[in-house]
């Protein structure tokens, strides 16, 4: 164990030592071209900030200790939506000891496999393979998969059918995240709202969707700080192509909005109503209970919610909101959907 | 071609015609001109939820002869259909079932609870009792059926997903043989959601029919068409009726056959409101049909999704 946890810390320094190392740099080049909405400050953004939390401290304060009843080559169905979405899951499966059989995602084939040949490269042995969805389910014995809920019905129909246990089978439903806001942000915590609302162009299951703001609180200074992210991490190219017919349905149905140079970006008022990619709704509320009624309605769809650090306090901690900025950040130990894929791997 | 001249000949349509293509323009200038919401539009697809925010109309919207009504949403909202003449929708509804069941008679059921009369699917089922229905077609709600199956006439169950499935389990049913069962969608209600195959063995079991006899209707309260599956998992719109699978990405892309996407559909028949609309689901095509896999919302294209991997 001691041994892989310090190969993987290692194999996360050297990506995260400089961006010119070949090991990165061609899984960076290939990983651009692959049919993706990731940008190259995005994706180096990205790299440097998972890299950061596979630290030889992190991965044992996550294991603690548990060890599996016994060892499974567990499948996984990876995301392709962020760039290495599906990191932890590979470092879970590992560390827990069992086999990995990986299903890449075609609009990121590369960081994966990238990442496990600098694993491999420290003297680590690690059983690791990739295949395709259609021959991994003679392959495993436990699934992790993530998708929508038609796309989790048919995994989960085919994992049946092949006589998986439901019980080995961790299927996460898509979610997204919300921010809600009190008028006391600072230029700061306006910042960091826009890395929640626009890094990798909306997509993700963290990425804040919905902005709750107390009536009165317009959105033109939060229109300022996600023009300025944009300055820094320039959108690509198809997010303009994707907000046209948004801008224009909007514009058709009277709804108001607003959207950034070269429409980068879009922000409407309205409903609680989750939109595409790059596109976040800013919902109005009168209170607090007001919002505890919404979030209420929408919970199980809600992976995580941010609001400024004073704020967080106040709110129910049930909902364990964090710092804005927080959402493209996750810790190492974060739990998709509240449930610990540690304690899942274990008890397989 | 005046408005007047496609009321009365839209149905009369062939695949091979290429009068889809000067009706379809007739009807998107048309509407430019005569309704406000696509005339700001701008854009070729209106995304369906406009229904549910604006009056989609050609017309006074007072002048409507009928709305239909969807079933609200997280938010609340309903989509409203205003229906300027309620022939047209009877017309196609009747040239497409025709088309796929021929004139009959049948004995007509249909199992719909939770809808309210104003959906568009208990006025078309009211137009298909009417037209093809023996004396014992009907609606019913109760558990279990309303009569002996065996009528004399082939029987038509029609019904939303969720309640067939319920219906299913108070059995089993035997069914006649030459019986069929047509799902009208509703995958997902107060259950988990599951796959139509999986929705088709459960019904084929529980009623005691072969699954090539369960079928499937694709229609929605902005749309005045259906398209029917026959046993299989591919719908086939009627002539008047044109689906194509679009990049969520970029909806001016139309995707090859086997590509998911999601659904754009001209619908002729909607010619006193918009005829182009952008659907919410998503799907692949196949032929002269297309296959649906599944709803498709904004949180979905943030979220992974591998149904957009491609198959």
């Amino acid at each position: 164990m001691n041994k892989l946890v310090m190969a993987l810390s290692e194999a996360a320094r050297i990506w995260n030592d400089s961006r010119s190392q070949p090991c990165r740099g061609e899984a960076v080049q290939t990983t651009l071209s692959a049919p993706n909405s990731f940008t190259e400050e995005a994706l180096g953004y990205a790299i440097d900030q998972q890299m950061s939390e596979v630290a030889e401290s992190a991965l044992t304060k996550w294991i603690q200790g548990r060890v599996p009843k016994r060892v499974h080559r567990v499948g996984v169905i990876n995301a392709g939506n962020v760039p290495f979405a599906g990191l932890q899951d590979l470092l879970a499966v590992l560390i827990c000891g069992h086999s990995y059989v990986g299903v890449l995602s075609r609009k990121s084939p590369d960081l994966l496999p990238a990442f496990v040949q600098t694993v491999r490269n420290q003297g680590a042995e690690i059983d690791v393979s990739f295949t395709d969805r259609e021959t991994i389910w003679t392959q495993i014995q436990a699934v992790i998969a993530t998708g929508s809920d038609a796309s989790i019905a048919q995994i989960r129909s085919l994992a049946t059918t092949r006589g998986l246990d439901p019980r080995k089978c961790l299927l996460r439903g898509n979610r997204y995240g919300i921010a809600i806001l009190d008028g006391r942000e600072t230029d700061h915590d306006l910042d960091d709202l826009a890395m929640d609302v626009l890094l990798h162009e909306g997509m993700g299951c963290r990425n804040v969707a919905l902005i709750f703001a107390p009536v009165g609180l317009e959105p033109d200074q939060c229109l300022e700080h996600l023009a300025q992210m944009r300055a820094v991490f320039p959108a690509h190219p198809s997010t303009s192509g994707r907000l046209k017919m948004q801008q224009a349905y909007l514009t058709a149905v009277n709804q108001p909005h607003a959207y950034g140079e070269g429409l980068e970006f879009l922000i409407s008022k309205g409903p609680p109503e989750v939109q595409m990619p790059g596109h976040v709704r800013w919902v109005v509320y009168r209170d607090m209970s007001e919002v505890i009624h919404l979030i209420a309605e929408m919970r199980n769809k809600v992976q995580c919610m941010v609001a400024r650090g004073g704020l967080c306090e106040k709110l129910p901690k049930s909902w364990n909101a964090q710092p804005l900025g927080t959402t493209q950040r996750p810790e190492l130990a974060w739990m998709p959907d509240g449930r610990d894929t540690i304690d899942f791997l274990c008890d397989l | 071609m005046t408005i007047a001249e496609i009321e009365a000949r839209f149905t009369s349509l062939n695949r091979e015609d290429n009068a889809f293509s000067v009706i379809e323009r007739a009807l998107e200038a048309y509407q430019r001109t005569h309704c406000e919401v696509y005339r700001r539009f701008g854009e070729k697809y209106l995304p369906v939820a406009a229904f549910k925010h604006v009056e989609v109309v050609t017309f006074p919207a007072s002048e409507a002869e009928c709305v239909f009504q969807s079933s609200a949403t997280g938010s609340g909202l309903r989509s409203r259909h205003f229906v300027r003449r309620l022939a047209v929708y009877e017309d196609s509804v009747c040239a497409g079932f025709e088309a796929v069941f021929g004139e009959g008679p049948y004995t007509i059921w249909a199992h719909l609870p939770g809808y309210s009369t104003e959906s568009s699917l208990v006025q078309m089922l009211k137009i298909l009792i009417r037209r093809y229905g023996d004396d014992r077609s009907q609606f019913f709600l109760t558990e279990g059926f309303p009569g002996d199956p065996d009528t004399g006439f082939p029987l038509v169950l029609f019904g939303a997903a969720f309640g067939l499935l319920d219906l299913a389990e108070e059995g089993p049913w035997r069914l006649p043989q030459d019986a069929r069962i047509v799902e009208t969608g509703g995958m997902k209600t107060h259950r988990r959601e599951i796959t139509r195959r999986e929705l088709h063995a459960c019904l084929a079991e529980g009623f005691g029919i072969q699954e090539s006899q369960v079928w499937s209707e694709y229609g929605m309260c902005e749309l005045l068409s259906q398209a029917y599956s026959r046993g299989g998992p591919v719908y086939t719109p009627p002539p008047w009726m044109r689906v194509q699978v679009v990049d969520p990405h970029d909806p001016k892309r139309v995707l090859p056959d086997g590509e998911p996407g999601l659904l754009t559909i001209t619908d002729l028949a909607n010619m006193h409101t918009v005829s182009s609309l952008l659907t919410e689901d998503l799907g692949v095509s196949s032929g002269d049909g297309f296959e649906v896999l599944g709803r498709f919302s904004g949180s979905a294209l943030r979220g992974c999704n591998f149904l957009l991997e491609g198959r």
